[in-house]
């Protein structure tokens, strides 16, 4: 999520403002910049640009705001992320006490301080009532830019002191936080060994959603749980796709990365879900989740966002009743607020959030009031996430917390875990077991996995030692050094370079010369990357990319079984393809090109490893431009034809072709002639030769001369 | 200077015909290459032998060959890109020139 990223929302203020016309652009720049000159277009874009690096001006334009405008600016810095959707903005303030009305909202867009997310068939706009009336069916969203709400501090929202409930001295209940990394993780494993599979409406097939549901470590509740909040398989899911822990690929949600906040530590991670947290559209702690089914018009994220600030509201050490924190709620936010509100959607939810998410979060403590009702406050890392206080340091009670087993088991004690640890080992071990002590099992498939995602054996076993408890047993270093060599015995390249040099010693230059590659043969040289070649000590005689189609690089000789080959155009393909059925003709060739011929035997030995006539016919057709030669097709097929005749023919030999025609239409003649061999050659039985000479005497034609 | 020719002891350009985008396979012994070539559905896939170790994949069949591999109970080491396109930033922020 590009949350910190302040290029990225520069870049989008940027296309945003040259999205509007330029009437609606300068409105915008009057308010924002205040011009003195008429600018052009791109002037007035860069200089509203560089209104977000200039703290001053920013300043003076949010004391020119009216109270509802800032505090949607102060709303939307205190959710740590500068993307909202318009409804949720418009209810926390109503439930602020503000009209339920867009202006506040129009004003901050009017001054450049609030921009619309403009969907991609809308290409530019003239009005902002055009774009809120062609997003009417959707749920339009808006976005701040970040350096505009970081100065929106300060602000006072109209929040009451709630009653501090008695807190007895009873234990206060705190999450570690890291329950979400864990199921994360053992969710990213299980889609990386099998992917989820979605319908064309975005639901997930039965046999996954049963796999999902099943499965121990996504749907059990934590150990430490307060509440248990309804479908966990779904909130995770739902926290993986925002954290981009899975993504969708073609109809699939696959693996992606765990997120790289993981390893700067606890805080950044707990931020980076608590963001999450306002982006759950498809999971809430009333209902559970839909897998996929985003819910339109959801109420959800802007209800967290105050009650986290009415939690903040209080004094610091004072706790709330969930109660009390739920009655606020359903009598300020509007969605629970309207008279016509069905029955089902008043039922309570609060303590499930409040006891069940923002508490295995850690944004929450609790405690057990005197009535023995459940009472929070904001946890240090929630009075951070809520801009109250510093970020709090946090560092793990025992750094070795790893306890690994002979029959290759890990206990993982909670104490010492992290959200990094937590990554590193989910890479290369199957986790069995998520609880106060938590179970990984070391496996051939889970080590491979890890080796094929960069760790090494040195790294994994560094890891475990680094971690253990106790030294790491012999049996667990042989077994993975057995599994990372056993990757070593074989290496695919799905797209490398090779080198082919025209004598060993032009290969050993190259090599002496720096060149990044392993060689293959005295000739053939491997180059896993072909950025890393320096092509100046090289001329190209040749090159051929296998991703296209084979190139003809064979030319057939008129004796139709001599082949020469182009080494310029020829690739390693031909040269496998060509011995199975072509013998190389040895000895010097002329131009560096190399001759093959067709032999019967050549043929032979590629009709018995199966080659086929069409097989041929096509590789010819590909490689030299024609189909198989008739030679050589007479060399290949020649014994399966059905046996010749040979046979003692007289034949009549004519000067001319007409006059074969004419005696084959004549009846006289057409009767004694056996067949036509040619244009001119016509069959004569023995048995009928003088009666033919007879025939042709009467015509006058004489025989001129007979070869017996 | 990217026009600048290297002197060498030699002095010119060394010629070399370039083959890109080949899809291969290197084994650690010519024994466990000819394993790979005694499986059948595995040599049908392989175009031909460049060396004692060193297979040559038909164009597009490394996914099939690393299938194939990891059936047979190999770990091999896939060098490369394979058939995946890699993720495009989608869905939740909106699309912002860079």
């Amino acid at each position: 999520m590009p949350l910190q990223d302040s290029g990225y929302w520069t870049a989008l203020f940027r296309e945003t403002l040259a999205r509007y016309r330029e009437p609606l652009l300068r409105q915008v720049a009057g308010r924002l910049v205040k011009p003195r000159g008429q600018w052009p277009a791109e002037e007035m874009i860069e200089r509203c640009v560089s209104f977000t690096a200039n703290p001053v001006q920013i300043d003076r334009r949010l004391k020119d705001l009216a109270v509802p405008g800032r505090q949607v600016l102060y709303l939307i810095a205190r959710s740590r992320q500068p993307q909202w959707r318009l409804g949720n903005l418009l209810e926390m303030l109503v439930a602020l006490g503000h009209p339920a009305e867009l202006q506040p909202i129009l004003d901050l867009l009017d001054h450049g301080l609030l921009c619309p997310v403009l969907p991609p068939a809308l290409q530019t706009i003239s009005q902002f009532a055009e774009w809120l009336s062609r997003s009417a069916q959707s749920d339009p969203a808006v976005f701040a830019h970040p350096s505009v709400t970081a100065r929106a501090h300060g602000e006072e929202l109209p929040l009451p002191i709630l009653t501090a409930a008695t807190i007895p001295d009873a234990p206060v209940r705190e999450a570690d936080g890291l329950e979400w990394p864990l199921r994360l993780t053992a969710l990213w494993q299980q889609v990386a060994a099998v992917p989820l599979r979605r319908t064309q409406g975005g639901d997930f097939f039965k046999r996954d959603l049963d796999r999902l549901r099943q499965d121990p470590l996504l749907s059990a509740p934590p150990a430490d749980s307060l509440v248990v909040s309804p479908d966990f398989p779904s909130l995770a899911v739902a926290l993986a796709e925002i954290e981009e822990i899975l993504r969708q690929d073609e109809g699939e949600l696959r693996a992606g990365n765990l997120p790289p906040s993981w390893d700067r530590g606890l805080p950044p991670t707990l931020a980076s879900l608590y963001v999450a947290l306002f982006h759950l559209r498809n999971w809430d702690p009333r209902d559970g989740g839909g897998f996929g089914q985003e819910q339109q018009g959801n109420p959800f994220p802007s209800a967290y966002l105050l009650l986290l600030l009415l939690l903040a509201r209080q004094p610091p050490h004072a706790w709330c009743s969930v109660a009390d924190l739920e009655a606020w709620l359903l009598a300020h936010h509007p969605y629970w607020t309207g008279e016509d509100v069905r029955p089902s959607r008043r039922q309570p939810w609060v303590a499930s959030f409040v006891l069940g998410l923002a508490y295995d979060l850690r944004l929450v403590q609790a405690a057990r009031d005197v009535g023995n009702h459940w009472a929070v406050r904001l946890s240090p890392i929630g009075r951070w996430l809520l801009g109250e206080t510093e970020e709090p340091r946090l560092q793990p009670a025992h750094v070795q917390t790893l306890l690994v087993q002979p029959n290759l088991e890990i206990v993982a004690y909670r104490q010492g875990l992290t959200p990094a640890l937590i990554a590193r080992l989910g890479l290369f071990a199957a986790w069995k077991q998520i609880g106060a002590a938590c179970t990984l099992q070391l496996e051939p498939g889970s080590v491979y996995r890890a080796l094929e995602q960069g760790q090494g054996f040195e790294t994994i076993k560094q890891t475990l030692e680094q971690h253990g408890a106790r030294a790491l047993p012999a049996s667990v270093i042989d077994s993975l050094r057995t599994w990372a060599d056993k990757r070593d015995r074989i290496s695919v390249y799905a797209s490398a370079c090779l080198l082919e040099f025209g004598s060993a010693d032009d290969l050993n230059q190259a090599v002496a010369r720096g060149l990044p590659g392993v060689r293959l043969s005295d000739r053939l040289a491997l180059v896993a990357d072909e950025d890393a070649i320096d092509f100046r000590h090289f001329r190209l005689t040749g090159t051929r990319d296998y991703s296209l189609p084979p190139e003809r690089c064979v030319t057939v000789e008129p004796d139709g079984v001599s082949l020469t080959v182009d080494p310029t155009r020829s690739d390693l393909l031909l040269e496998t393809e060509m011995p199975r059925f072509a013998e190389l003709v040895p000895g010097p060739t002329s131009n560096g090109r190399r001759q093959y011929r067709l032999t019967p035997g050549s043929l032979g030995a590629g009709r018995e490893g199966g080659m086929t006539a069409a097989t041929l016919d096509e590789w010819f057709h590909q490689r030299a431009g024609q189909f198989l030669p008739p030679a050589a097709r007479l060399l290949l097929t020649g014994a399966q034809e059905p046996p010749p005749a040979l046979k003692q023919h007289l034949v009549l030999h004519l000067e001319s072709e007409e006059m074969a025609d004419g005696l084959m239409q004549w009846p006289p003649t057409r009767a004694l002639i056996s067949e036509r061999l040619g244009p001119t050659a016509l069959v004569v039985a023995e048995d009928r030769r003088e009666a033919l000479l007879q025939k042709l005497s009467e015509l006058g034609i004489i025989i001129g001369s007979v070869e017996e | 200077m990217p026009n600048e020719q290297p002197k060498s002891a030699a002095g010119a350009r060394i010629p070399v015909k370039l083959h890109r985008r080949v899809c291969l396979i290197q084994t650690e012994d010519a024994v466990l290459a000819e394993e790979l070539l005694a499986r059948k559905r595995l040599s049908q896939e392989v175009a031909g032998r460049l060396t004692d170790r060193v297979l040559l994949v038909r164009p597009g069949r490394v996914d099939a060959v690393v299938d194939e591999l990891q059936k047979m109970g190999h770990t091999p080491q896939v060098v490369g890109a394979r058939s995946l396109t890699p993720p495009t930033a989608d869905g939740l922020w909106p699309k912002a020139d860079s």
